[in-house]
This record gives C-alpha cells, structure tokens and sequence, in this order.
C-alpha cells in the first residue's frame, strides 16, 4: 500500500469514526424523546407516539436503509459498467456492494421491527406496505449475493449482472411503498422533535462513510482473493 | 415496560451485526492473507 492511498484510507476511517461518534453523542444528548400526548392509544393515533423514547431508533434505522439503498444503487450501476466494458473491476464492486447492502437491510429490518414492537405492540406486519416490500427486497439481494458466490466465471458475471441490474427495480418499490400501498408504516407519523433533522442528517453521512471504507476494504480482500487464485493457477500449471 | 429498552435493544442488534460484518472482512483477509504467505513462501522454496 503505497503513501498516499494509507493516508486516502486514514482520513476516511477517522472522518467515518469521528461522525459515527457525534450521531451516537446527538442520538443521546440532542435529541429529545418525542412528544407523547396522554389520549396515545392503544390503538395509535396519527401523530402520537406511544414509545417516546423507541423513536430515537429512527435515528440508525433510517440511516441503516439509506446506506442499504446506496449499496443496490451501486450494484446497478457497477452491473451496467459491467455489461458495457466486461471489466471485472465493476462485477467486484458490484457483487462487494450487493454483499454489505444485505447486511444493512438486515439491520434496518430488525432494527425497524424492534421499533414497531415499542411502538405498536408486534414486531412484523406483513399489512405494512413498507415492511412487506423491504422484505421481498432483501430476499432478492441474498439471492444475488448467493448467485455471485464462489465463482468468478465471465458467464456467471454476466448473469450476476443482468440480476443486479433488474434487482433494482425492487429499491423504489421498496422506498415509495408506503406512498402507493396501504401501509401503516410508522415512520409517516409527523411528529418529530426539531433536533431530529440534524441528527438523523449526521446519522446518514456517518453511515455513507463507513458504507465507503468498508466497500473499499472488501474490494481489498477481493483483489487478495484474485492474487490467491492466480498462485494457486500457477502452482498448478508448474505441477 | 419502558420504551427506552427498545432503544437500547435495536442499538445492540445494530451495532452487533455491524461489528460481526467487519469481524468476518477481518477474518476473511487475515485467512487469505496467510495463505498468499503460505503458497508464495512455496513457490519461492520449489523455484530455488
């Protein structure tokens, strides 16, 4: 690793690990539980919080979901590239974004289903729009994920990224859901506290750069795992 | 049951899972890392 790409690397680790610390320092400091009118529920009412305090998880969920849709994002438009050039560089940070974009949206599910077990007693409702559509999201994903392990075949390349490229349609589906399904999602209750904007703002570009540090490490090991590969080729054609 | 241990069990999950991930990379490169060692040291032996 030459000089200027460990500094590149260092900057974004601390800028990623400075931010992270001053969401997680807002999420506790800043914001203040969200307002919890006495007639609340049950059942919950438009604009009322039953778990005032639960509502802080908004705060790493949404950011959760954000870097989980900035991943899908990348992995279409690496596929595309991909499909143009038939470079190998875009399959890699293709199938290394699909990868960390199926743990973020697990995390933003279980994290989400935790919320609305505070807030309105069960943890899943398979009537929420939202919910239902991020489930089929991330069922699609794994299954990309598990279509680009262990080969690095030019066919299954190829094949991964015609997936990753239609796979996306499910992004907007997913993000819009509660718009034009009927959902009872949560997160569509106006009332926020005001110091919520900033913190859930910090909260999303603390993600987005650890997102970027931990994209270019597991492109990092994926180049090792290429290098690996071509001695093992080697070993073998001397044999 | 109060709220805030909601709270404090969704930030558990979010910040297991986000450690267990970047455990596995830390694995996963050290495991590879090894073995470029491992063959490399026996390409070297058997070219001498």
């Amino acid at each position: 690793m030459d000089r200027r790409e460990l500094v590149g690397r260092g900057l974004l680790v601390g800028a990623a690990a400075s931010t992270l610390l001053l969401a997680f320092l807002m999420l506790f400091y800043l914001t203040e539980p969200a307002s919890a009118p006495p007639a609340c529920g049950p059942p919950p009412l438009p604009g009322c919080w039953n778990a005032p305090d639960a509502f802080r998880i908004f705060l790493f969920h949404v950011p959760l979901a954000w870097t989980a849709y900035l991943s899908f994002g990348i992995v279409f438009a690496a596929s595309a590239a991909y499909l143009k050039t038939r470079n190998p560089k875009w399959d890699a940070i293709a199938s290394s974004a699909g990868e960390i974009g199926v743990v973020l949206v697990t995390l933003a599910l279980v994290t989400g289903s935790i919320w609305n077990k505070a807030e309105l007693g069960v943890y899943w409702r398979w009537e929420d729009g939202r919910l239902f559509a991020t489930f089929i999201l991330w069922t699609i994903y794994i299954a990309y994920v598990a279509l680009h392990t262990g080969s690095r075949e030019p066919e299954e390349a190829r094949l991964a990224a015609v997936f990753g490229i239609l796979a996306f349609a499910a992004v907007p589906v997913s993000y819009f859901s509660q718009t034009f399904l009927t959902s009872l999602h949560i997160s569509i209750r106006p009332t926020f506290p005001p110091q919520t904007w900033p913190t859930l703002f910090v909260g999303v570009v603390a993600f987005t750069l650890l997102f970027l540090h931990v994209l270019r490490w597991r492109l990092q090991i994926d180049a090792l795992e290429l290098r690996l590969l071509g001695i093992k080729e080697t070993m073998e054609e001397s044999a | 049951m109060n709220d805030v241990v909601y709270l404090y069990a969704a930030l558990t999950v979010a910040l297991v899972g986000l450690f267990a991930y970047l455990a596995y990379l830390q694995r996963k490169q050290s495991k590879i890392q090894a073995e470029v060692k491992r063959l490399e040291e026996l390409v070297t032996r058997g070219t001498r």
